[in-house]
């Protein structure tokens, strides 16, 4: 069944970025969407969480359209958005807090019922700040997992990691979205995370864009080494490498 | 008192020793300018006989912080409204930032003549002026920082369900902070500029006409005895502005 269903967007800026772009993600499955830089990955991400309208086209989440910005779909940004001047606390309750969906004493507890889950209980008065990336990664995490939502859009969420906390956070992920099965739109640029990460690959081509190609991985959870030395882990590499770098592709920019 | 010396700054401690010895040796080597500048040791001789000893000279002090005070906290209080509502009302806005930019390049002191005229006593002229300079740089300072705001900051408030309310309190107000201090640090300085001069053309007390007399009555030893008053004055304000704008931000630290 599917959770999301997007027809025929058209976005416009100075030129046209995307056009007559459509999809859909599957309940309960984590889709990767790559594309080259500049594509429109993050507008796209934009229109699902609510920022912003398209053109032309229908987004629908459950049923229902997309219209505005709503607690059933949250976005981990590219760059943290963490509010600095809020404790670690502080900013996970804000959600429950601000729609008014638990008393204080109820969002309190599970706030930290989350922080502890996520290995952060010893940081809950620190401010953002004072974290490593990956621990705010985590803290955003949480700051969103606490509203229930329907949709999880990861816009480039783990780059401007080290190599070290980049895995650790993917296989985190992992970890919870196998926990929760919660619909996931996994935006990255990097060949190797979509393959660690996604069931399902969508790639985006350039100027305007459109998906292009939809690719089914088929490799097992956990991705364990075995998995990621294996043929068809080499054989989708090669396919998703042709999808993404093929010859004639309309690259932004480029005139082949 | 060990750890208060092993804090003590002293590169900053000798500089201010040599710039003292530098001005003894002009001052009594009669170096060219420096016929009618008295040197340090009698504006230090001075300062011991007949000021410290004086409730005039006092008077002076408390006269001038208190211009400063009520000028620089009324800029503040009116200041950081109109910054709010001309950056977060797209009507007000347009109404009113046009006024705001015609009016903030006229010197406070351009303000004497028409604050004198305006208002009724002299002592609430002085705190106009001393109140408009501060008054436009708190103005665009935080009017330029909710303009500024990290607009991935105010999504994740509307997503999580936040009120518009709720996101003015919580979040706009808590970003325009660092801009309200960096607003403060500027606009003390410039009140204590302006009430200075303020004083020299229109008052008859404060620091700044103390400064003003000494040199009317051609007596060195009060221009620099008010001078220095008018320095260490300063500072003093910028270490209380400092130590408020710190407990204003404590994710800063």
């Amino acid at each position: 069944m599917a959770a999301v269903s997007v027809s025929g967007v058209r976005k416009r800026y100075a030129k046209d970025v995307l056009q007559d772009l459509s999809f859909e993600l599957e309940a309960g499955a984590l889709t990767v969407l790559m594309g080259p830089s500049g594509c429109g990955k993050t507008t796209l991400a934009c229109m699902l969480a609510g920022y912003v309208a398209p053109d032309a086209g229908t987004l629908v989440l459950d049923g229902r359209p997309i219209t505005a910005a709503g607690r059933e779909r949250l976005m981990v940004f590219q760059e943290t958005a963490l509010w600095p001047w809020m404790t670690v606390l502080d900013n996970v309750m804000f959600g429950p807090r601000a729609a008014g969906t638990m008393s204080a004493g109820e969002a309190r507890r599970k706030a930290l019922e989350l922080l502890d889950k996520f290995g952060l209980a010893g940081f809950r008065d620190r401010y953002p700040g004072q974290l490593s990336g990956g621990m705010r990664r985590r803290v955003e995490l949480a700051q969103a997992l606490i509203n229930n939502p329907r949709l999880m859009i990861l816009d480039e969420p783990f780059r401007g990691l080290d190599v070290m906390t980049r895995g650790l956070m993917q296989e985190y992920y992992l970890k919870l979205f196998a926990e929760s099965r919660m619909t996931t739109l996994f935006i990255t640029s990097e060949l190797e995370e979509a393959l660690v990460m996604g069931e399902r690959v969508l790639v985006m081509d350039g100027a305007p864009a459109r998906i292009a190609r939809s690719i089914d991985v088929g490799l097992p959870f956990p991705r364990t080494p075995q998995v990621l030395a294996s043929e068809r882990y080499l054989e989708i590499k090669r396919v998703l490498m042709a999808a993404l770098y093929l010859p004639g592709h309309r690259i932004e920019g480029g005139s082949a | 008192m060990k750890r208060w010396l092993g804090r003590l700054n002293w590169r900053g401690a000798a500089s201010i020793a040599a710039f003292v010895l530098l001005w003894t040796l002009l001052a009594r080597l009669k170096a060219p300018g420096f016929a009618e500048i008295p040197d340090p040791a009698a504006v230090a001789r001075a300062f011991w006989d007949k000021y410290l000893p004086s409730a005039a000279y006092w008077r002076s002090w408390a006269v001038s912080f208190e211009r400063v005070g009520y000028g620089f906290l009324a800029s503040q209080l009116l200041g950081i409204p109109l910054g709010l509502l001309l950056g977060t009302r797209r009507l007000f806005h347009d109404l009113v930032f046009p006024l705001v930019e015609l009016l903030r390049p006229i010197p406070p002191l351009a303000w004497v003549p028409l604050s004198i005229l305006f208002w009724p006593t002299a002592e609430l002229s002085i705190v106009f002026i001393t109140f408009i300079g501060p008054f436009f740089i708190i103005v665009i300072n935080v009017h330029d920082a909710v303009r500024g705001i990290r607009k991935e900051h105010l999504w994740l408030a509307r997503s999580l369900g936040a009120s518009p309310a709720y996101i003015f309190r919580r979040v706009i107000l808590p970003s325009v902070i660092p801009a309200v201090a960096v607003g403060m640090t500027l606009g003390i300085a410039v009140a204590w500029n302006v009430v200075i001069a303020a004083e020299m053309i229109a008052s008859d007390a404060g620091l700044g006409r103390l400064t003003w007399e000494g040199y009317v009555s051609h007596t060195g030893t009060t221009v620099l005895i008010g001078m220095i008053s008018i320095g260490l004055a300063g500072y003093l304000s910028t270490l209380i502005v400092t130590y408020a704008e710190r407990k204003m931000m404590p994710w800063q630290r």
